[in-house]
């Protein structure tokens, strides 16, 4: 939506108070826009207006598109209209939707992973009775039914507002999930119960404003108002969708989309959202906390951090063999920066330096995906680093087998890298590695902790070109040193060595 | 047009004492032939308009007859035809049959359908040639087989004698008539779901405006009228609005087809006009004639389930629009249902509600939980079972289901149970007593 | 995604008769409602495959039909009796004695009826809402046919007829065997239509 586009306004009562209201727009965000409360259910900004839960009932007195009781959800402002968001028929008419939607639906809450965000709650809150009147049994249906891997479905809970089939009909574009029979038998279902397919099913889970769809991977972990969020963006790939991190007691239990209208909208992939169990792991699952040096014994010892550092320096500045120094292309820019700093003090002559390009995974599609597995490679060449791809890295590594220093560093290099690659590192001459965990690398010579960018400040600039902030979501152990301030120490390092070097050489010549 | 006259179906020996027109062919031996329709008069009235009269000359005479709709809402006929686009609009337009009769005490366009199907032809002929329509879909009951293959025929014949088809009768005229057979729903017959239908979907309302002369199938402007409304049409166009207004009252000129059903010595269908009184209907030998076994009646409902229970102290109502109006009840499909001294009025009520409960399709939340919510009371109160707060609480639910809905099965849902109330609370309260004493015992 | 590739339950000229049919609409879509009793009549229910053909044929996903043929009452996703009843329990037929019927039926086919189907042998039944034969109630529907202005003893003779593999007589002074008479539940072959398709209109628009 450009800003410079006019939206032609007028002038509309909403409670017996003038407002300017953008003609033709949608009567249920104007009224939330100037902060009145409208409860409903069925109606999402991101999808196909519904009509059906008839929740966001106001009264009309002046024009619209008919007489007393309209749904907000449907409603264009026109001129002369005059609505009243909180008299008498609209509290009666709210009270009575949820008296309907109240009477059947089981009490679960205690068990029920969506109580504290549930919108049926806050709603029968705000606008419901305080009573219940019905004598009558509720009806039954399944609960806890397999949608597959990730979701869970309780069609007891379902209040059949139908955004999870929206979502598949109209933002994936393939339907999975419809209503079946009819009336008060109506039931959510799939084709003959087969399971979800597909990178986004999450998003049914945010959509659902009951607990009827459940995230199985977030099931029974804890309620909602223990998690402390962080606003921080997605890395699994080039899109930088922005998320909700929400962490209790130093673990990530669940994340979310953040809405951002021209990057991500309200949704984000399965991907992104799921695969975080790796940011949780600590020294127990593998996690690098310390700077560990290869021994005599063949085995990798605890160093201290200056000593590591030092060793790193000096086995960079070797003359032998060739040097080859890959970036994460999960760094973000300061990093970036500060390794270009850092790489440009060496020599070029045996030196191939730059950041990881991953190959085009092909696991990209027409909503968020890219084919770029990783979230800043954009924005790394903008510093100045050299891509340098699968091709260019197997030949060189190829060419110096068994003579090559390989320094491979940040967060998530160890896990791009294809096998076959891999494979290759394990022939070259030496290994320095700085990273998360040591599982894929255990030949290392030497072996930095790296944090992961859950644990970071700093900025992805993503496939478009957006520049996104990033905010720690988890503090890494106090023994690990930030990116930035490990190249910035291995830069002094290099400096003095080269400095030394270049002492030596000019005593050489004068001697 | 033809000159035998019959007023009922079955067809009975008696003459009626009125003018009759829309039942005039259905007793003729295999009147659903073409050739014998033909004989009869059918297609006459559409040859003369196509030859003689413009599209809005047609329109004018359906308007200023007052012909209101025949299937339940009572919307002046003609008046909705000029709603649709000025004929320069380039989008293909249609006009959309409701032959999805379901509403229970309601039988009469299908002896329209099965018997003098050639009469609902020309009348959807004359309603396209009017508005200009490309085609007609009509969308029949699936429960209706026989007359769908019926009328199948029917319309298979007239295509082959070029009266469907391209350039009708030689007269420049194309129209086509294609005809859809459903699965068994009621909210079919609600105009939206309807098309919803007929485009191959669930029968789910759509919400209004916008109205379907805007947005109908397809998206495209369309009409949506009954099978009884369009078989007015050929008589209206032939004889003019001043001979149909002779007939009935001044707000509802012409006949109806009034089904009596239920506790009656004769049922049947019958054409009278509007305006004849229930009692008239119900008691007068040529119709009803009276109560079975000659006992006393208990409640009637004038037009259909939806227009819920009236007294027998409301039996010289005359049918019409504005007089049901005013008891609180409506017209609707004018299909008596009579209960008698002996029947169980909360019972009576509880099937309706539970059909409504049935036939709901399930969007909004007041219809779709509503009208279960109510049977479950009303399956308690007859098996004597109440709760002091029964009446209250089903009161206070009705008010909750009207107005407020996409369409209106919910308030149709909340009228018979409001006006049973209304009328018989005795036996409601009846019912919640016995239930407080046994409780107590 | 696709499923995995259906069986085709239709026989190849009753698949051109529906291609043709889908002419006569804008979108393919319409002629479902159709199609699907079609695919009922051949198959002997709406089962996975049927589904899946259908959706195929008409362009939309297997839940889709899923979702439309469970609206709708008159569509079996189980397997049909042979002789199917149905009796209409809305108010004109209550009040007219559907109940006794209901007994006649139970006594003749030991199954009692209710608003759920229920099988035994070769027959099910099951009751329903109201079928628009108010005038003469009470009523039952077999096999698409109309039983009408019954009594229990006429009733009874139907039931047994059928059992002993003979075509009922009319229960009602007209005639209410289906006519015309012909075998499928949808009409003749294209072939007499003069019907003007959407596909020639484009093509006229088009030139």
């Amino acid at each position: 939506m450009s800003e410079t586009q006019e939206v032609q306004t007028t002038k509309i009562l909403i409670d017996g108070v003038e407002h300017d209201a953008p003609l033709g727009g949608r009567l249920i965000d104007f009224l939330q826009d100037i902060g009145k409360i409208i409860p409903h259910f069925c109606y999402h900004p991101g999808l196909p207006v519904d009509a059906s839960c008839r929740q966001c009932q106001v009264e009309s007195k002046g024009k619209s598109s008919k007489p007393g009781l309209i749904v907000s959800c449907r409603e264009t402002i026109v001129e002369g209209m005059d609505i009243l968001t909180q008299s008498k028929p609209v509290e009666e008419a709210r009270a009575g939707v949820m008296e309907f939607l109240l009477k059947n639906h089981p009490l679960d809450c205690p068990i029920c992973d969506k109580a504290g965000e549930c919108t049926l709650q806050d709603n029968a809150y705000e606008t419901g009775q305080d009573h219940g009147r019905s004598h009558e049994d509720r009806h039954h249906f399944p609960k806890r039914k397999d949608l597959g891997e990730k979701i869970l479905l309780d069609n007891e809970r379902c209040i059949l507002c139908r955004r999870c089939i929206r979502f598949f009909d109209h933002v994936t574009g393939e339907s999975q999930l419809k209503v079946s029979d009819r009336g008060e038998r109506s039931i959510l279902e799939t084709f003959f119960d087969e399971p979800l397919h597909g990178n986004y099913q999450g998003n049914i889970v945010d959509l659902c404003p009951v607990g009827a769809l459940t995230l199985k991977h977030f099931r029974f972990k804890s309620r909602p108002w223990f998690l402390h969020p962080t606003h921080t963006i997605c890395g699994s790939c080039s899109r930088g969708c922005n998320t909700v991190v929400e962490v209790r007691d130093g673990k990530i239990l669940r994340i979310r989309p953040r809405y951002n209208e021209d990057v991500n909208g309200y949704w984000m992939c399965d991907e992104g959202r799921l695969d975080f169990d790796i940011y949780n792991q600590g020294v127990e699952e593998g996690r690098l906390e310390e700077a560990m040096v290869l021994g005599p014994d063949g085995q990798l010892h605890r160093a201290k951090m200056q000593d590591a550092i030092d060793k790193l320096a000096e086995a960079l500045v070797t003359d032998s063999g060739k040097v080859i120094l890959l970036l994460s292309p999960w760094a973000t820019q300061e990093e970036g920066e500060a390794f270009h700093r850092l790489v440009s003090t060496l020599d070029p002559k045996n030196v191939l330096a730059g950041f990881y390009q991953p190959t085009q995974s092909g696991k990209g599609d027409d909503l968020l995906r890219t084919d770029e597995d990783a979230p800043n490679c954009r924005g790394l060449r903008e510093t100045g680093l050299e891509a340098i791809d699968e091709g260019r890295l197997a030949t060189t590594l190829e060419d110096n087998l068994g003579s090559s220093t390989v320094f491979l560093t940040g967060f998530g290099l160890d896990e791009l890298l294809p096998d076959t690659i891999k494979l290759r590192i394990k022939g070259a001459g030496q290994l320095l590695f700085h990273g998360f965990r040591l599982a894929h690398f255990p030949f290392s010579k030497i072996a930095m902790p790296a944090m992961s960018p859950m644990e970071k400040n700093g900025y992805w600039i993503n496939q478009e070109g957006r520049k996104q902030y990033l905010r720690p979501a988890l503090q890494a152990p106090g023994t690990i040193l930030e990116d930035v301030a490990l190249y910035a120490a291995l830069y002094a390092a290099l400096d003095a060595r080269l400095n030394s070097q270049k002492d030596l050489a000019g005593e050489g010549a004068q001697a | 047009m033809s000159a035998s006259t019959n007023y009922s179906w079955p067809p009975r020996e008696t003459q009626p004492d009125h003018e009759t027109y829309l039942f005039n062919r259905v007793a003729i031996e295999n009147s659903h032939l073409l050739d014998v329709a033909r004989q009869h008069g059918a297609y006459g009235v559409l040859e003369e308009s196509l030859s003689n009269k413009k599209p809005g000359e047609v329109t004018a005479l359906v308007k200023d007859s007052g012909l209101r709709g025949r299937g339940g809402a009572g919307f002046p006929c003609g008046f909705k035809w000029t709603f649709m686009p000025k004929f320069d609009d380039p989008r293909p337009r249609y006009l959309a049959v409701n032959a999805d009769e379901s509403e229970p005490g309601t039988c009469k366009d299908r002896v329209l359908i099965r018997e003098d199907p050639h009469l609902l032809i020309e009348g959807i002929l004359l309603a396209c040639y009017a508005m200009q329509c490309q085609g007609a879909y009509i969308f029949i009951r699936g429960e209706y087989k026989n007359e769908c293959m019926v009328l199948q025929k029917a319309i298979e014949d007239a295509y082959a004698a070029g009266l469907i088809g391209k350039d009708i009768m030689g007269k420049g005229f194309d129209c086509d008539v294609h005809l859809t057979r459903g699965a068994g729903a009621y909210i079919c017959g609600e105009e939206t779901a309807l098309m919803e239908a007929i485009e191959g979907k669930r029968g789910h309302p759509r919400p209004k405006p916008p109205f379907p002369a805007g947005f109908g199938l397809w998206g495209q402007p369309t009409t949506v009228n009954n099978v009884e409304t369009l078989c007015n049409v050929p008589f209206i166009v032939e004889k003019g609005p001043d001979w149909f207004k002779s007939m009935g009252t001044e707000a509802s000129a012409g006949n109806v087809l009034s089904g009596i059903s239920g506790h009656v010595k004769t049922p049947g269908v019958f054409e009278v006009p509007l305006g004849i009184t229930l009692r008239e209907l119900i008691y007068g030998e040529a119709y009803g004639g009276g109560i079975r076994d000659d006992k006393q009646l208990l409640a009637f409902l004038p037009g259909g389930s939806s227009s819920g229970f009236l007294p027998a102290t409301e039996l010289d109502t005359p049918l019409t629009h504005d007089d049901l109006k005013s008891k609180g009840s409506m017209l609707g499909t004018a299909s008596v249902i009579v209960l008698d001294e002996d029947a169980d009025i909360i019972q009576a009520t509880r099937i309706l509600t539970e059909f409504y409960m049935d036939e709901s399709c399930g969007q909004c939340s007041q219809c779709r939980e509503g009208t279960s919510w109510l049977s479950e009371i009303l399956e308690r109160l007859e098996h004597g079972k109440g709760h002091p707060d029964d009446i209250e609480t089903m009161l206070e639910l009705c008010l909750q289901m009207k107005g407020k809905t996409i369409c209106v099965l919910s308030d149709a849902a909340a009228w018979p149970i409001e006006l049973a109330i209304k009328h018989f609370r005795p036996a409601f309260e009846k019912a919640i007593t016995a239930a407080t004493e046994e409780a107590v015992r | 995604m696709k499923t995995t590739d259906p069986e085709c339950p239709l026989p190849k000229e009753r698949v051109d008769w529906w291609e043709e049919r889908c002419t006569h609409y804008p979108q393919r879509r319409a002629v479902l409602l159709p199609l699907l009793h079609d695919l009922q009549e051949h198959v002997g229910k709406l089962d996975k495959n049927a589904m899946i053909w259908a959706a195929d044929f008409v362009g939309i996903t297997p839940v889709e039909v899923q979702s439309v043929a469970t609206f709708y009452w008159m569509y079996d996703l189980e397997e049909r009796a042979r002789f199917r009843v149905s009796v209409c329990h809305n108010i004109s037929c209550a009040l007219r004695g559907k109940d006794k019927i209901l007994d006649v039926i139970q006594e003749e086919t030991g199954i009692e009826g209710g608003h759920h189907i229920q099988h035994e042998g070769d027959w099910s039944v099951r009751t329903v809402e109201c079928m628009g034969a108010c005038s003469t109630a009470p009523m039952m529907e077999i096999n698409g046919r109309y039983y009408e202005d019954l009594t229990p003893e006429k009733a009874r003779k139907v039931l047994q007829d059928l059992m002993a593999g003979k075509e009922p007589e009319s229960t009602t002074p007209w005639d209410t065997e289906i006519r015309p008479t012909t075998p499928e539940t949808l009409p003749a072959l294209p072939g007499s239509r003069l019907a003007r398709s959407y596909k020639e209109e484009q093509e006229a628009s088009r030139s």
